[in-house]
């Protein structure tokens, strides 16, 4: 028969021993966990370190191309710019704007209204018109207005001549 | 362990003896994975944001070779076209040449041309004024007056005075023209490159149209070999 020769209380008591062995299990456990994590992690690492020096290796093939474009790209810079202006200078109004219609309007007056001076404007028109009768001097009013061209249409002066006939000054803006 | 045992026998209760080793290595595995955690998560991110820095260049670098090998064949006369339009020197005379031209095909007869006496700066564009008198029948003079808004470089019409008498019309005209400086740097490489858009091609369609200029620039000829004058 086997005798303890040992203290009973020098020996650890069997719940201490079941925490240290779970304790240990725990921190084997943690252990094999953080190896796998640093694992992965180095993994990880590599994985993007790779993709960016294949995409850095990437950029400069087409940053190489693009420097071969460079002639291409000057140009597209500068018809943009060009086109920027074009844009700024089209925009404004131009007195050429209307005159097509301003043609049409004045070829369309009676045969007794002559325009004796047309000053046109970008914002508006000044007319001189000679009509040699008084039906004409209606007629040709009748016509500006029927034309619908000008919004505003303002008698600056109106005259008569004996010789001549009716004169009319005439403003014309939208 | 010579401090913990004196004379074979242990200082420490045995209870805490059994509890030291999985608490070293719990402690040790908690500074580990700390350290791990704070030098590699660092790492990791530092290393993703230049990663998503570079795709993101390499896409614009991509676009950008896309568009200029997509426009590179047509953005020569591309460039002709809005140049002749705008160009980069007072075009003073490349417009009174047009004028003339345009007076010749509308027979009209020019006179009094004057230029720059009033000229400016305006939005990062210069402009001339050139004005002149144009003599004719109204309908021809009214023709050749519109058809100055068809020609490259590209001129307004400031102001029209028109006189009539005895059948005969002279429009003293004012008219301005622009021009502006070439751009002189091209923009950063990580710039996106814009295409052209529908309004700006539909602005190159409308310049299209415009009248060309006879004469753009002279460029010099090359020396020529000189013949022998003596030798018969």
């Amino acid at each position: 028969m086997a005798i303890n020769l040992l203290p009973t209380d020098l020996s650890p008591k069997g719940p201490v021993i079941k925490l240290a062995k779970s304790l240990k299990n725990i921190a084997i456990a943690g252990f094999v966990v953080f190896i796998i994590s640093l694992v992965s992690l180095i993994v990880f690492l590599l994985f993007i370190s790779t993709n960016l020096s294949s995409s850095t290796a990437r950029q400069e093939q087409l940053k190489t191309s693009i420097k071969s474009l460079e002639q291409t790209e000057q140009r597209l810079v500068m018809v943009k710019d060009r086109l920027k202006y074009t844009k700024q200078v089209l925009g404004k109004a131009n007195a050429a704007d209307d005159l097509e219609q301003l043609k049409a309007l004045l070829l369309s007056l009676p045969e007794s209204a002559s325009v004796s001076q047309v000053d046109i404007a970008k914002d508006k028109v000044e007319l001189t018109m000679l009509v040699t009768d008084s039906s004409g001097v209606s007629q040709s009013l009748a016509t500006l207005m029927a034309a619908g061209l000008y919004e505003k249409i303002i008698l600056l002066s109106f005259g008569f001549n004996p010789n001549t006939g009716y004169f009319i000054n005439l403003e014309l803006s939208n | 362990m010579a401090i913990i045992k004196k004379s074979g026998k242990s200082l420490v209760p045995r209870n805490i003896e059994v509890m030291v080793i999985p608490f070293v290595l719990i402690t040790v595995l908690i500074i580990l994975s700390i350290l791990v955690a704070k030098i590699g998560i660092s790492k990791v991110n530092s290393q993703r944001e230049k990663l998503a820095v570079a795709q993101k260049d390499e896409t614009i670098f991509k676009q950008k070779q896309e568009i200029l090998q997509e426009v590179q064949g047509e953005v020569l006369s591309l460039a002709d076209l809005s140049a002749s339009a705008v160009p980069n020197k007072n075009p003073a005379l490349a417009v009174i040449s047009q004028l003339k031209n345009l007076a010749s095909s509308r027979s009209v007869v020019l006179s009094n041309l004057q230029v720059g006496s009033k000229s400016g700066t305006e939005k990062g564009m210069s402009k001339v004024d050139i004005s002149f008198d144009v003599d004719g029948d109204f309908s021809s003079v009214l023709d050749f007056l519109q058809d100055t808004s068809k020609i490259a470089p590209i001129s307004q019409i400031e102001k029209i005075e028109i006189n009539q008498a005895v059948g005969v019309t002279r429009a003293n005209t004012t008219l301005v023209s622009f021009w502006a400086p070439f751009p002189k740097k091209l923009p950063p490489l990580t710039e996106p490159a814009k295409d052209l858009s529908v309004e700006e091609l539909s602005l190159i369609r409308s310049l299209s149209e415009l009248t060309p200029p006879a004469f753009l620039e002279m460029t010099p000829s090359a020396p020529s070999a000189r013949e022998d004058p003596f030798t018969f």
